[in-house]
């Protein structure tokens, strides 16, 4: 059993009356994909929140390396190994994508006076021509963000999420408004960015069926709790979610 | 091919500055009986100034700041009180005027950059004509009289000469340097930064970059370079008043000449600066007369026309006016 690499322990995060995350204990392990599911509202989106700082949880502890990242500031966060993508794309339109991915680099170590006069050393700009061969955009390295497809975009996000080296990446929904086509490529690029480079990731998806072809373990949630977790497909058929996708009473 | 076509324009742009500077440099020897013209030349690398430093703050980091006016002022009194007072050189008062505003930058940024957009502009705004109350009414700063500069021998140290040819060199050297930081800023990581909060500040924050920082920094290097040439102005015109120093309009002309060349590019407030600043100049020799004013109307409908026919300024209409041009050469 390998280290974790990202845990939150019983997270409780409140917006005024309602409990959108309730009690909620998550963890990932180093080099495993992990599944994150349940249905509109249940909290999914509010627990990566909290987990890149930009919400403040109410109660719990989220721990990145078993380091205790509580309450930091999202920079500090991300910059201590959280990369994170939006449900709805967040590329910089106005931004090549080669800048796109050089402003994504690993700012823990940078020096924030020499920035001010230094541009990016060969090696960043290597790495990031590498990382979109990898996702198979590297051909658009010079077009500004915003002319790009969604599914580029996509795309996009997915390879400078991965330029900082990260000891975790949160991906919300990787597949929603993509056609189908582009489904199996981008499910292809994260499965190989794991086996290859062991990279961590968490995600949130509505799509079953990516899903479960990707995650190694999946947790389900349902109004703030989690109602299952473990094996996926232990998971799926686990009643309690059953009910709360299908409607219960 | 294409790289050929690179290299070439590159040379011609840079045989065009060098025949530009050479230009420039030369200029005044043949405007010494025309005084009124070395002051338009003046006032346009004043406000080439002015503008790269706004540019900074506005254009690149998308601060909407109408602060730049404060720091102008804060630069010139401070050297100015230091030079009457204790007869300090500009030279070492400017550096202490860079300093305060360089300070008060930093304390603004802090407790205002929470705010966004239109609210930040106002927030700096009342932060401006407060300071101006301020000085209107402090007696020992000269309040609403206003400071004159003690008449010293003329020379390099103490920055004051009887012909405006070495102020000309001297607004010139000032135009030229803080363009020339701009431009190391624009090729910069900073720069690509400073880009990205514009476009999205929360999703830069989720890359990893302090925003708040780099936003501090942007803010404390146009108040520096506003300071910079506060100092100078005063040198040059000698007498210094919260009305004159502390104008609104200075802060809102040096947002015009960027938006009119075109925000967040080098070229833009040099460009913009060059034909507004003339073009005010002549506009108000020519309907003046009835009183203030009349520039700023100009003004108004050229920003119109701009904002309608090609908002992002005069910068991309040339450079898009080159491109075509290439084209019908080449057939």
């Amino acid at each position: 059993m390998s280290g974790r690499s990202f845990e939150a322990k019983s997270l409780t995060k409140r917006f005024g009356g309602l409990t959108a995350l309730d009690d909620v204990s998550v963890h990932v392990n180093e080099a495993e994909i992990v599944g994150l599911i349940g249905p509109n509202g249940s909290g999914k989106t509010t627990l990566f929140n909290c987990a890149t700082g930009y919400l403040k949880p109410d109660k719990g502890k989220i721990f990145l390396k078993r380091i205790d990242i509580t309450g930091k500031s999202p920079h500090r966060i991300i910059q201590e190994g959280v990369s994170r993508t939006f449900q709805i794309t967040r590329v910089f339109p106005q931004l090549t994508v080669m800048e796109n991915m050089l402003i994504s680099i690993s700012h823990k170590d940078e020096s924030k006076i020499r920035a001010v006069y230094k541009r990016n050393h060969g090696h960043e700009i290597a790495k990031a021509l590498e990382l979109l061969e990898f996702v198979g955009i590297s051909e658009l390295s010079s077009e500004p963000g915003g002319e790009l497809s969604y599914g580029q975009q996509k795309l996009l996000e997915l390879a400078s999420a991965l330029m900082q080296d990260p000891s975790v990446v949160l991906l919300d929904e990787p597949t929603a408004g993509v056609n189908p086509t582009l489904i199996n490529k981008i499910i292809d690029r994260i499965v190989d960015a794991n086996r290859k480079f062991g990279v961590t990731f968490f995600v949130i998806e509505h799509n079953m069926d990516v899903i479960m072809s990707i995650s190694m373990r999946m947790y389900a949630l349902a109004a703030g709790r989690i109602i299952a977790e473990g094996d996926p497909e232990k998971v799926r058929g686990n009643p309690d979610v059953l009910e709360s996708y299908l409607g219960g009473d | 091919m294409q790289e050929g076509r690179d290299l070439f324009n590159k040379a011609t742009k840079r045989s065009w500055l060098f025949l530009i500077l050479v230009f420039l440099l030369i200029l005044p020897h043949f405007l010494e009986n025309e005084p009124y013209l070395l002051h338009v030349f003046i006032m346009t690398f004043v406000y080439i100034s002015l503008a790269q430093a706004w540019n900074l703050i506005g254009g690149y980091a998308g601060q909407l700041s109408f602060a730049n006016n404060a720091f102008f002022a804060i630069g010139a009194y401070t050297s100015t009180m230091l030079l009457i007072h204790i007869g300090l050189t500009p030279w070492l008062g400017l550096f202490a005027g860079i300093t305060i505003a360089a300070f008060i930058a930093y304390l603004l940024g802090v407790h205002l950059f929470h705010l966004k957009g239109h609210y930040f502009a106002v927030a700096t705004i009342a932060f401006a004509e407060i300071l101006k109350l301020v000085f209107l009414n402090w007696r020992s700063v000269g309040a609403a009289y206003g400071l004159s500069l003690p008449l010293k021998m003329p020379s390099l140290y103490f920055i004051m000469w009887r012909s405006k040819i070495p102020y000309y060199y001297l607004f010139l050297l000032v135009a030229i340097v803080s363009t020339v930081l701009i431009c190391i800023l624009d090729q910069s990581k900073a720069g690509m930064y400073l880009r990205s909060i514009k476009q999205d500040e929360e999703g830069s924050e989720h890359k990893g970059i302090d925003t708040k920082y780099y936003k501090l920094i942007a803010f404390m290097i146009n108040a520096g370079i506003c300071a910079l040439i506060g100092t100078f102005y005063a040198q040059y015109v000698l007498y210094i008043d919260p009305r004159s120093t502390m104008d609104i309009m200075i802060s809102t002309k040096c947002i015009l000449v960027v938006l009119f060349g075109g925000l967040g590019t080098v070229a833009g407030p040099v460009l913009g600066a060059a034909i507004l600043v003339p073009l005010g100049e002549y506009t108000r020799i020519k309907l003046g007369g009835g009183g203030q004013g009349w520039d700023y109307i100009v003004y108004g409908f050229i920003i119109l026309a701009i904002l309608m026919y090609q908002p992002s300024g005069v910068y991309v209409i040339l450079r898009s006016f080159k491109t075509n041009v290439w084209k019908i050469l080449r057939g």
